[in-house]
């Protein structure tokens, strides 16, 4: 046991108590230092397995930082094992990190640092606000490295308090409706979430003689056979992964279980906004991936098609949708559902038809992962430029601004940097994600990739249009008063600016620490799809 | 192997890093930081002026006298009463902050009244009216600007020697990969960031390289005349220019030029945007730069939709994307696909080199900076789309005969499309922005007809000269009569700035295609080369083209520097309609001119074999079949001079000798329908906005508001209020009686064992 893994999960909710104790003048400062601490901390995943192999070994070595079955990191320790009669219940405590773990966890432990250096003008209940960021850590830290499916349902189900109270408390005019909607669209996923792991472990668990839900087991097991479902027989494993589907579909979100987003995101506070975009939208699609598809494979084959279709359509949805509104955060809040289109694109293709086409699948699936990855950093950008307008402008109407370059050249040229990531500019992270998309995902659903594509034309619309509005032509002389960004205020969005940067120029590495993970998932994909047909 | 070639990444690295060292090192910590305090003054002021605008504003406008402008004292008289709404709506916000919902309605009211307007408008001109722009750049800036001359300048050498190296061993002339990294590699598909060095690609860079530095060059005078604040921000974001459009050049594959597409992409967006503080100008059709920009990149952005689907078939019909790689993996690929394919790519085209039907960001461009526009049209950004095209020659080869069809007619439509619309255009930028849209029609039709990339090339490389000679010529013209666009207010400038006047009267004769001029040598090319393939439709149109060609640039040399009164009939000089001084431009304005009417004038010599070589030869190993070794020896030529002389004669007649009435075209009732529709632009701006107002944005209001806010959250309130109806029942059961707990917990183990069961009854 190296207990990486559980300092990182757990480090946040010790800052979390020490907020709660420290005095009143330095709760910021205790909780920067926490999550500080733990973001560097989780760059020791990274660079811990490269010193490991010799500074340059991934790029050449496949094995790298290892897959579920085998990950780089791991935390295990028996935890409740119970067992009446025929009915066992394992459940252990198992922590792992392979490559598409990694990149996740690095991500939320940077989005949870910069997202309490950007809360720093919070003056309502700053004690309590900061506790709850630091929970909300921990949860979205054991969602991604949870490696035993109860355990990951248990975080699953922690991060929804934190961030319940952080809208409900800190949020905009209609706060509590915005809160009651997130929390309603969530249970509703988890409970049919709940009832696919109990299909899942009770059935494997029938079938095998063995109980267990880790994932190395799961994901080298596979049920089979048939559910009886009001007298029609489904495939267990589609059953299986339209249950888990269901509850990771309403986080993504999947048009038409998106619209608590839009309110969600009006009405959270900024730096609450950037994690829910940056993090709490991935964990949908981090289940997608991690769970749904590598251990319902033929499941999700058989619904591959429904998929694709439902991914471009929230792809050209969301683009639409974020074309004709006013508020600058529901804007950017349609682009993210809009975005994560792409994820569902992606996957889609990596569980499609076409034993031939294993490359592109291969493609499309690390697309959609880097996809996870460059939305997290860019919509954090976004919401962190909305959030230095909003504090001093108290406003975030598009058409009230107009001319704001004149005052503002830092935060235009910053906002302008982060629409253009958003809208797949080469050089940064959006392209490298949205480009590995289309040219693997063409080679298997054409027509869904033609659609999509398509978006790309509204999607340059509706952000530059929103920046013409509020930042071009003459100023409007109420805000000739106005501050342009500072240096603290600018800090988060540099730092953003350049993980998007590197990423977008050289993607390389980032591919590398995901393709041993992302194989093992081909592979048994693969493997179950050519059973399917056999 | 020649070091111009294995280190040709020297030339995008000199941009690149003069751009870094301008935003990262000089701009932050030496321009931004010696600035003159007076900006923190002048935000006051601003301020005060929002209560006593009137004052200000009214005062600004006298002391500068903006005669001639009746518009202006009108809307200061308007503003002296500044209208209700707006103080209105000033008094709301400073009063209740935090009631947003109150705020964007009454702001959005009194924006819409005209005195909101007028005060915007006003307010913004005391504080910095770009026409009277007052301070200078630092010396950290100028050091910005002459870094970023000396860089392009080392880029222009390397390319030169190039040029050079290449000329000198024809083996190299036929292509060498130069690897630079690994961009992606997943599961045996790479993604190469690799560049290829040809003579294609030595001509172009030495084109754009050459432009660069002269535009570079003259820039230091424009932008201190019109945006000084902007100094180095207007250097970085040339060099970026200019490394994206290299990149686009040097790349061997798909994915390295539809990168260096898109940062192009970004570049003329940011250019044309440069000035973003203006406001449009109805009253002369012109958008503000902010939506001409945002035009720019979108139009851009649907040629570009195309072009990736054009990409995505290749990619996945063959799994490489570099570009000499593709015909041998091809394969037994159906044809009809390479064809759809190869029109897709050339979409992308279309976009970039503003052809029919997506010309309209091109006149729209002007907004940005002169040089700028020198700039995209001359070697940047609309040359890509050629370049593309010409780049891709192969596989258009290989594909259906339809794809150079689509081409060749694309181009030839264009050229006379663009052409009729300059004829009765009055802003000096738009008519050469039109002349642009129709020159590259004509580069299309000749990469269409003509087997061979080498006659399109050939026009795209004198006209990237003439046309750069034109822009800057017109943005010296712009400097001397403060910036005003509309030639109604010119006439007579050649004896007021000589300087810049005899330059642009070669250009002018260069693009009109007088005899021994390089634009004679290009144009003719390719209306000899539609003959002699026998397409005589497209002859007919690039043979009218010239003449239309001729008439409108000989139009605007008229009114702008000749006219009644001139000498030799009008041509040099004659009466000037302006009211505001001609001032005289300094030698960082006219000397790139004279550089560059150099190859405007004698670079067509290159074309003509028995006199300067066989450009057709250097480019693709092949000469030009059939030969065009004398021009005079073809009568196909008569023709040509012969439409070019009789445009030049009518304009002459018209506008010069005023012989010919003005109104002979628009004296009868048809005429002047046509000519309003020509003025109108074909009035598809109109359709296009009305495309996008009521279909696009029509389907997302539905979208949004009706679908998401009714139908979806209509289900989802339903329920929720469903759950707090039942909440309020369940609520009941709290009695804090401890039996009715222990009934609940019973029967609650029961229903979990009960669940239980059935799952793993039904599991097995």
């Amino acid at each position: 046991m190296s207990w990486l893994l559980t300092i990182l999960v757990f480090l946040p909710t010790v800052g979390a108590l020490a907020v709660m104790v420290a005095p009143q003048g330095v709760v910021k400062w205790v909780a920067a230092v926490f999550t500080g601490v733990t973001f560097l901390l989780s760059f020791w995943l990274y660079i811990g397995p490269l010193v490991h192999m010799g500074f340059l070994g991934p790029l050449n070595n496949t094995g790298g930082f290892g897959t579920v079955m085998s990950p780089a990191w791991m935390d295990a320790s028996p935890w409740i094992h119970f067992t009446v009669g025929s009915l066992q219940l394992n459940i252990d405590y198992r922590l792992g990190a392979d490559g598409l773990s990694i990149f996740m966890l690095i991500l939320n432990a940077m989005l949870s640092f910069l997202a309490v250096i950007g809360s720093w003008h919070i003056d309502k209940r700053p004690r309590e606000y900061m506790a709850l960021l630091l929970i909300l850590e921990t949860g979205v830290m054991g969602v991604f490295c949870a490696f035993d499916l109860y355990l990951f349902w248990l975080f699953w189900e922690v991060e929804l308090i934190p961030m319940f109270l952080l809208i409900a408390i800190w949020g905009g005019r209609r706060r509590e409706y915005a809160a009651w909607k997130f929390v309603l669209y969530t249970i509703f996923g988890s409970a049919f979430m709940l009832g696919g792991i109990f299909l899942i472990y009770f059935m494997l668990g029938g079938q095998t003689g063995i109980y267990s839900a880790s994932f190395a087991f799961l994901a080298s097991h596979q049920v089979a056979g048939n559910l009886l479902v009001g007298g029609a027989a489904i495939s267990a494993q589609l059953a299986i992964f339209l249950l888990l589907y269901l509850g990771f579909a309403i986080k993504i979100p999947m048009v038409p279980f998106h619209t608590w987003l839009p309110d969600a995101h009006t009405e959270a506070p900024t730096a609450v906004s950037v994690l829910l975009a940056g993090i709490l939208l991935k964990m949908g699609a981090y289940g997608l991936i991690r769970i749904c598809i590598d251990f319902a494979p033929a499941g999700a084959h058989l619904f591959a098609l429904p998929l694709a279709i439902l991914g471009a359509v929230n792809i050209l949805y969301g683009a639409g949708c974020s074309l004709v509104q006013q508020d600058m955060k529901r804007l950017i809040a349609y682009s993210s559902v809009s975005h994560m289109g792409f994820v569902i694109l992606g996957v889609a293709a990596a569980v499609g038809p076409g034993a031939t086409n294993a490359a592109f699948k291969e493609a499309a699936l690390t697309g959609a992962a880097i996809q996870m990855f460059s939305h997290g950093a860019i919509t954090g950008m976004l919401f962190f430029c909305v959030g230095v307008l909003y504090e001093k402008a108290h406003i975030r109407d598009i058409d009230v601004f107009g001319g704001l370059q004149a005052r503002m050249p830092r935060l235009t040229w910053i906002y302008t940097f982060a629409a253009m990531a958003s809208l797949g500019l080469p050089g940064l992270s959006g392209f490298v994600a949205e480009y590995l998309i289309y040219t693997s995902v063409y080679a298997i659903y054409p027509a869904q990739t033609i659609v999509a594509a398509s978006a790309m034309i509204i999607t340059a619309g509706y952000l530059l249009w929103m920046i013409k509005r509020s930042f071009y032509g003459p100023l409007n002389p109420h805000w000739s008063g106005i501050a342009d960004a500072s240096i603290l205020e600018m800090a988060p969005l540099v730092m953003l600016g350049v993980v998007v940067l590197i990423v977008g120029i050289y993607p390389g590495w980032l591919v590398d620490l995901l393709r041993p993970s992302l194989h093992q998932i081909i592979q048994n994909v693969n493997g179950s799809v050519a059973g399917l047909h056999r | 192997m020649s070091f111009f070639v294995t280190d040709i990444w020297v030339i995008p690295a000199l941009p690149l890093l003069a751009f870094l060292l301008n935003i990262l090192v000089l701009r932050p910590f030496f321009d931004l930081s010696n600035r003159d305090k007076g900006h923190a003054a002048e935000a006051a002021a601003a301020h005060g002026a929002q209560g006593h605008g009137a004052n200000t504003a009214a005062g600004h406008d006298e002391a500068h006298g903006n005669v001639g402008d009746p518009e202006q004292h009108d809307i200061g008289h308007a503003e002296a009463s500044p209208d209700d709404a707006y103080v209105r709506a000033l008094d709301t916000l400073d009063g209740h902050i935090d009631t947003p919902a109150a705020i964007p309605r009454a702001l959005r009211t009194a924006e819409k009244t005209p005195g909101g307007y007028a005060l915007v408008q006003l307010v913004e001109d005391a504080e910095q009216h770009p026409h009277h722009p007052h301070g200078s750049p630092t010396i950290w800036a100028r050091i910005n600007g002459y870094m970023g001359i000396l860089f392009m300048g080392l880029a222009f050498l390397w390319s030169l020697g190039l040029l050079v190296a290449l000329m000198q061993n024809p083996a190299l002339q036929r292509g060498e990969t130069v690897p630079i990294y690994t961009w992606i590699s997943v599961a045996g598909l790479r993604y190469p960031i690799d560049f290829y060095v040809d003579s294609l690609t030595a001509i172009m860079l030495v084109i754009v390289t050459a432009i660069s530095l002269l535009v570079q060059f003259y820039s230091q005078a424009y932008i201190e005349g019109e945006e000084p604040r902007g100094y180095s921000r207007f250097f970085a974001w040339l060099s970026i220019f200019s490394l994206s459009m290299l990149l686009l050049v040097l790349s061997s594959n798909f994915l390295l030029i539809y990168m260096g597409w898109e940062l192009v992409g970004l570049s003329s967006y940011l250019l044309i945007g440069f000035l973003a503080k203006d406001a449009a100008k109805p009253e002369a059709g012109r958008p503000s730069p902010g939506a001409a920009a945002l035009k720019a990149f979108v139009v851009n952005r649907v040629g570009d939709f195309g072009f990736l689907i054009g990409i995505l078939i290749l990619f996945t019909a063959t799994g490489t994307f570099v570009f000499t790689d593709i015909p041998a993996r091809l394969g037994p690929i159906n044809l009809a696909l390479l064809t759809v394919a190869m029109i897709l790519v050339f979409c992308g085209a279309v976009g970039k080199s503003a052809q029919f039907p997506l010309h309209v960001w091109l006149p729209d461009a002007m907004e940005g900076p002169t040089p700028v526009s020198a700039l995209i049209h001359a070697a940047k950004m609309v040359a890509a789309g050629v370049y593309l095209v010409a780049r891709t020659f192969p596989l258009f080869h290989l594909a259906g005969p339809q794809a150079l069809t689509v081409v060749a007619y694309i181009g030839g439509f264009t050229a006379i499309f663009a052409a009729s619309i300059a004829l009765v255009q009055i802003d000096v930028k738009r008519i050469l922005a039109y002349s642009t849209i129709s020159q590259l029609g004509y580069m299309f039709v000749g990469l269409g007809v003509a087997d061979t990339i080498g006659p399109g090339i050939f026009h795209l490389m004198t006209h990237a000269f003439f046309k750069a000679l034109l822009f800057l010529g017109s943005g010296g013209v712009l400097l001397a009569v403060s910036m005003n666009q509309d030639m109604r207010k010119m006439g007579g400038l050649a004896t007021r700035i000589p300087l810049v006047a005899f330059p642009f009267l070669l250009a002018t004769l260069s693009i009109s295609g007088f005899p021994f001029f390089a634009g004679f040598f290009s144009k003719d090319e390719i209306i000899a080369q539609t003959w002699e393939h026998g397409d005589y439709i497209l002859y007919a149109m690039t043979l009218a083209t010239a003449f239309l060609t001729a008439f409108y640039m000989f139009r605007l040399w008229f009114l702008t520097f000749g006219g009644k009164g001139g000498k030799f009939g009008g041509l040099w000089g004659g009466e000037y309609r302006g009211t505001v001084a001609v001032k005289k431009p300094d030698f960082r304005v006219w000397l790139p001119l004279m550089i560059l009417a150099v190859p405007s004038v004698f670079a067509g010599f290159w074309g003509w074999s028995s006199v300067g070589g066989n450009f057709n030869a250097f480019i693709t190993g092949h000469p030009l079949t059939p030969a065009f070794a004398n021009p005079f020896t073809s009568p196909l030529t008569i023709f040509g001079v012969g439409a070019s002389l009789l445009g030049i004669a009518l304009a002459w007649g018209m506008y010069g000798l005023q012989v010919v009435p003005r109104n002979v075209f628009v004296s009868n009732p048809l005429g002047r329908g046509f000519a309003t529709v020509l003025w109108n632009k074909y009035y598809i701006d109109e359709i296009y906005l009305a495309f996008v107002r009521y279909v696009v944005m029509g389907l997302s209001k539905v979208a949004s508001f009706f679908i998401d806010r009714r139908i979806i959250d209509g289900i989802i309130n339903g329920a929720g209020s469903g759950v707090v109806a039942f909440g309020r029942g369940l609520r009941r059961s709290e009695s804090g009686r401890l039996q009715n707990y222990g009934a609940a917990i019973f029967g609650g183990t029961l229903v979990i064992a009960a669940v239980f069961f059935a799952v793993v009854y039904f599991g097995k």
